[in-house]
């Protein structure tokens, strides 16, 4: 389901402190940000420096200590795992650096595992037929019915990609979609990534290390030691 | 740090536990079945009470007594038969035995004056005056006994007597009294049920000499039994009670070996990356190995004891369940079974762990390094399979110690090893049609299950051969005990009173009539031995049917009768016209056929030396579980009412009519009372117990099958975590988290519960079929017990196991 706002996450005043041998250790202090529907945000910074962290917070997959996230109109502080993961739920998807796909299933099982959860699409025929749509987008028509495991890692991230963007979601995250691929497809996937975007205008928040993926962003914002040192606007 | 060690603990924990329920396993069933095996030895020594005995149908001839003495070896004579006494107004059925001065002549007598007091040993028996009685009836000690037309006081219990046996039928309670006594008591009868015995003993040359010239002398009905051929058909029958319940315990033991098995690769999987970061730095892999198998001797070394006590103490309810059984305390055992149980312990471990060792030892570190996984090749696979199944005939060759049936088990373990992944197969593809409307009917979940196929294969081989062996068991069991109870009628006879002198028989019956106690017809028994058939002798022919066999080596019954017998049918050939002035016999069809006879055919019998035959004259069906007098054989009163015979009728006796019992006992001393209700009875109680004891051992079964899933569910842990993680990040609600395991694993019982229940009704149909004669059906309450029970198990302990799972933080997508 679509809803029309002007900014779809809302960052106020956000920490997060994790306890290390040595004691408490800020990973992401004092952040304050907003992310407009339809942006494009990269996120960069040296390892370490809390982007993915950010991300997760962000995402609601992870508990907040302070400050608080409103994702797509709702607060996340005070709620309980499932009442965040409903706040997702056909809305919100995701690419992670290890593609995450589940092994011994089809691209094509794959591609549909997020239409079939999402509470809008309970016929599996028509889960089908979007999947198979949206793996012809990413370039895998040929390879749906082949189970994940024995694809490329190129073919296996774009089948996280066509997995993410198959439910029409309004906000895709994505953290180091191409960390795990060689600079030729990684540059492929960037461009696809990137290209599926501006076909069905989502949100997209991008955690990378690698400073040409942020040229094709609206918007980057440099981190270092859990704070935001530096917002550049690319548009 | 703790949480990174958890899983490593428990590969090693559960491949100790593992190797525990094996080693428990073999060395209580070892410790058990070598007992019996020494019971049976020391049967065989005592069996006789002497180094040979002559066992005959009618009284021994003195001249035999004579001729042993002349050869300096000494005599003991003992006459048994099958009498009642009375306890509390109630008719018991005991088993009498008269003996000389002599006896024993091998083994020692041992007497106690109260139940629970010391056996003190005995060179005689009892003296002339004395009765000895069997523990059973132990109350009635100090009593006095009515024994046919004697008074007795019970002077002693029987703590021991050498030449007692173990036959599984040999359950009415024994009597000793003193030879001289017999005649008083009234009981031995021209054409009693008795059997006469001369015990032979001394030096084993002269005994050959004695028994070569003996044996020419010997008359029908007599036989000279020796240690090498006493009592082959008990023991026959306790050896194969023996491998009954070896097969039991095996099948068990495969399914803990297959929990060693998973466990194994479990925790060589957990090692691949310490062994990866080591061969980095250069260690060889001689080292690596011998690192591994040191782990794989300190599993052995911590598991041992643990075995072995569990071994011991689990003999324990087998002993209590058995034992009464041989109607003596099992003898004690050597430490060999614990020696077995270790080495087969070792063999099982190493067998089961070598091959995954040397896998994760031959996988390049990169590959574990980069987290790209084991990448098995065809060869690899093939090793690990080969080694296991060498392990596995080995460890049930040594545990059933016979080729062929080892092979046969192993055949067994295989078909359900190779039939369950194909099933597997073709049930999931069929189920990926399926169009379910929830999300956990979706393919996905199909995929992953066979995406886990080998972790399912574990698991569904461990349950499904663990539930097979539980169901077939109990099925067998409950067959033959749901047949006995089919013969024990309500409403039909229930006592057969044999012995009845013929010069009694029409007293008998008016007292049965004046009484209205409901009896059969009353039938003569004439104790006589087949000769030949058509002129030829019987004993150079051959026979295939053990029963034909039987009937052939052995005296049995003929009778004669006016008329068809009631539930009797003439099947060919036609009933005697006039019996009275006629020769000729009436034989039961099916011995008929397993004797190959026909009408016209020519049948000598012997009574007591003399000969006389007759033709087959008709053919004749019997409906055997009427519990009337039957007959495989019905002569004429031509040809036997002149023969030496007692009479035997069937009566059925309730609480209404027990009290005449005692009367007619009193006016009748010779009759013997056949309660057959507490002969079956008895045995449906020792069907019962065994049936506990293999029970008991199912639940080392059931806690192999649990470990097997525990193994299997930690070897998955990584990717069920990451897919829990990666649904709950996709927005899955709890419900869809929460059912798509328990529909995994509910699926999982169900196809287990089905395989198991169908190599069940399988075997059990070719079990009842080919070894007990029994009709099985296609048992719809099995499938359901099957099914519910495996889905119940499968789900709780996989639930139980995976639960934490659920509350995973979708975080560990982004840091993994």
């Amino acid at each position: 389901m679509k809803i029309k706002m002007e900014e779809c996450i809302v960052v106020t005043n956000l920490s997060k402190t994790v306890q290390a041998p040595e004691g408490p250790l800020p990973i992401v202090q004092d952040i304050e940000l907003k992310v407009k529907c339809g942006e494009a945000l990269v996120i960069t910074g040296e390892s370490g420096s809390g982007k993915t962290t950010l991300l997760g917070l962000m995402a609601g997959l992870d508990t907040i200590d302070q400050g608080e996230v409103i994702l797509l109109g709702e607060p996340l502080v005070n709620k309980t795992e499932e009442q965040r993961a409903a706040i997702r739920n056909g809305r919100v998807g995701f690419v992670f650096q290890s593609f995450h796909l589940v092994t011994g299933a089809t691209a094509l099982q794959n591609v549909m595992l997020p239409l079939e959860l999402s509470s809008s699409s309970h016929n599996r025929q028509h889960a089908k037929t979007l999947a198979e749509e949206v793996l012809k987008q990413v370039g895998l028509a040929h390879r749906m019915n082949t189970q994940v495991e024995r694809l490329s890692g190129g073919e296996q991230q774009r089948v996280a990609i066509a997995r993410a963007y198959a439910v029409k979601p309004i906000l895709l995250f994505a953290d180091e979609p191409t960390g795990n691929l060689d600079s030729k497809t990684g540059d492929q996937i960037s461009e696809l990534l990137f290209d599926l975007r501006d076909r069905q205008g989502t949100t997209l928040v991008l955690v990378t290390h690698e400073e040409r993926l942020a040229k094709r962003a609206d918007r980057q914002i440099k981190m270092h030691q859990g704070r935001i040192i530096e917002q550049i606007s690319l548009t | 740090m703790m949480q990174a060690l958890i899983p490593r603990i428990h590969a090693w924990w559960l491949m100790c536990l593992a190797t525990v329920i094996t080693i428990t396993i073999v060395a209580a069933s070892q410790l058990f079945t070598q007992r019996i095996s020494i019971l049976l030895d020391r049967q065989a020594s005592e069996l006789l009470a002497a180094d040979l005995l002559i066992q005959s149908n009618e009284p021994i001839t003195r001249d035999f007594q004579l001729l042993a003495q002349d050869y300096g070896l000494s005599t003991a004579s003992t006459i048994t038969l099958r009498s009642a006494i009375f306890i509390n107004d109630e008719p018991q059925l005991v088993e009498l035995k008269a003996v000389s001065d002599e006896y024993p002549l091998r083994g020692t007598l041992e007497k106690k004056s109260t139940l629970l007091g010391t056996a003190e040993k005995s060179a005689q028996g009892p003296k002339p005056g004395e009765l000895w009685l069997d523990s059973k009836i132990a109350d009635q000690v100090n009593q006095t006994i009515e024994l046919g037309m004697s008074q007795f006081n019970a002077n002693w219990i029987i703590g021991y007597e050498p030449d007692r046996g173990g036959s599984l039928f040999n359950m009415a309670p024994r009597i000793l009294i003193h030879l001289d006594d017999l005649d008083g008591t009234g009981l031995l009868v021209a054409g009693s049920r008795a059997k006469y015995y001369l015990l032979v003993a001394g030096d084993t040359e002269k005994l050959e000499q004695f028994e070569r010239e003996i044996k020419p002398l010997l008359v029908s009905g007599q036989s000279v039994q020796t240690l090498d051929n006493a009592r082959p058909e008990m023991r026959n029958a306790l050896d194969r009670t023996r491998k009954f319940f070896s097969l039991s315990i095996v099948l068990t033991l495969v399914i803990a070996m297959i929990a060693i098995a998973i466990t194994a690769r479990y925790a060589a999987s957990q090692e691949s990356t310490r062994v990866a970061v080591m061969r980095t730095f250069g260690i060889s892999t001689s080292r690596l190995l011998s690192y591994f198998l040191g782990q794989v001797g300190k599993i052995w070394l911590w598991s041992l004891p643990f075995g072995l006590l569990g071994g011991f103490l689990a003999q324990f309810p087998l002993q209590w369940a058995l034992g009464f059984w041989f109607g003596t305390r099992l003898p004690e055992t050597n430490i060999m079974p614990y020696w077995m149980a270790a080495g087969i312990g070792l063999i099982s471990l190493v067998g089961f762990s070598l091959p995954h060792i040397l896998n994760v030892l031959d996988t390049p570190p990169m590959q574990v390094l980069r987290n790209i996984g084991q990448k098995t090749t065809r060869l690899k696979s093939v090793l690990v399979v080969v080694i296991s199944l060498i392990t596995l005939l080995i460890v049930l060759m040594l545990i059933v110690q016979q080729l062929a049936l080892a092979a046969m088990l192993f055949a067994l373990v295989i078909v359900i090893a190779g039939f369950i992944p194909l099933m597997l197969k073709l049930i999931i593809h069929l189920l990926q049609r399926f169009n379910g409307k929830h999300f956990w009917l979706s393919g996905y979940l199909f995929s992953r299950l066979l995406s886990q196929q080998r972790n399912a294969l574990f698991v569904m081989s461990g349950f499904s051969l663990t539930l097979f062996a539980i169901l077939l068991i109990s099925q067998v069991k409950d067959q033959l005990l749901y047949d006995w109870e089919r013969q024990l009628p309500q409403d039909k006879p229930n006592y057969f009173l044999v012995n009845i002198p013929l010069d009694k028989v029409t007293q008998l019956k008016h007292f049965i009539e004046l009484n209205q106690i409901p009896s059969s017809n009353a039938y003569a028994m004439v104790r006589t031995r087949l000769m030949a058939i058509n002129g030829q002798d019987v004993k150079q022919m051959e026979f295939k049917d053990d029963r034909a066999r039987h009937l052939i080596d052995h005296t049995f019954n003929l009778s004669y009768s006016e008329n068809l017998p009631p539930d009797n049918a003439m099947v060919e050939g036609a009933w005697f016209i006039d019996p009275a002035r006629e020769d000729g016999f009436s034989v039961e069809l099916g011995m008929a056929q397993k004797l190959g006879l026909k009408l016209g055919d020519s049948l000598q019998f012997s009574i007591a030396g003399s000969v006389f035959d007759g033709e087959v004259k008709n053919i004749r069906s019997v409906v055997w579980e009427n519990f009337q007098p039957n007959f495989y054989i019905l002569g004429t009163h031509k040809q036997l009412r002149d023969k030496p015979q007692t009479w035997m009728m069937s009566a059925f006796i309730n609480n209404n009519n027990k009290h005449l019992l005692k009367p007619l006992l009193q006016q009748f001393p010779t009759v013997t009372l056949l309660d057959i209700s507490e002969i079956m009875t008895r045995i449906k109680g020792i069907i019962q117990r065994a049936g506990l004891a293999l029970e008991f051992f199912f639940l080392f079964a059931i806690l192999s099958g649990v470990i097997v899933l525990m193994s299997a569910l930690n070897t998955a842990n990584h990717e069920r975590e990451m897919e829990i993680a990666l649904l709950q990040a996709l927005g899955a609600s709890h419900r869809n988290k929460l059912g798509s395991q328990l529909f995994e694993f509910l699926l999982m019982g169900l196809l287990v519960g089905s395989f198991a229940a169908f190599f069940a009704n399988m075997t059990g149909w070719a079990v009842g079929r080919w070894f007990f004669d029994l009709n099985f059906n296609f048992s719809f309450e099995l499938w359901l017990y099957s099914i519910i029970s495996a889905s119940f198990l499968i789900t709780l302990v996989g639930i139980v196991f995976i639960y934490r799972t659920f509350s995973i933080s979708p975080m560990k997508l982004l840091r993994s």
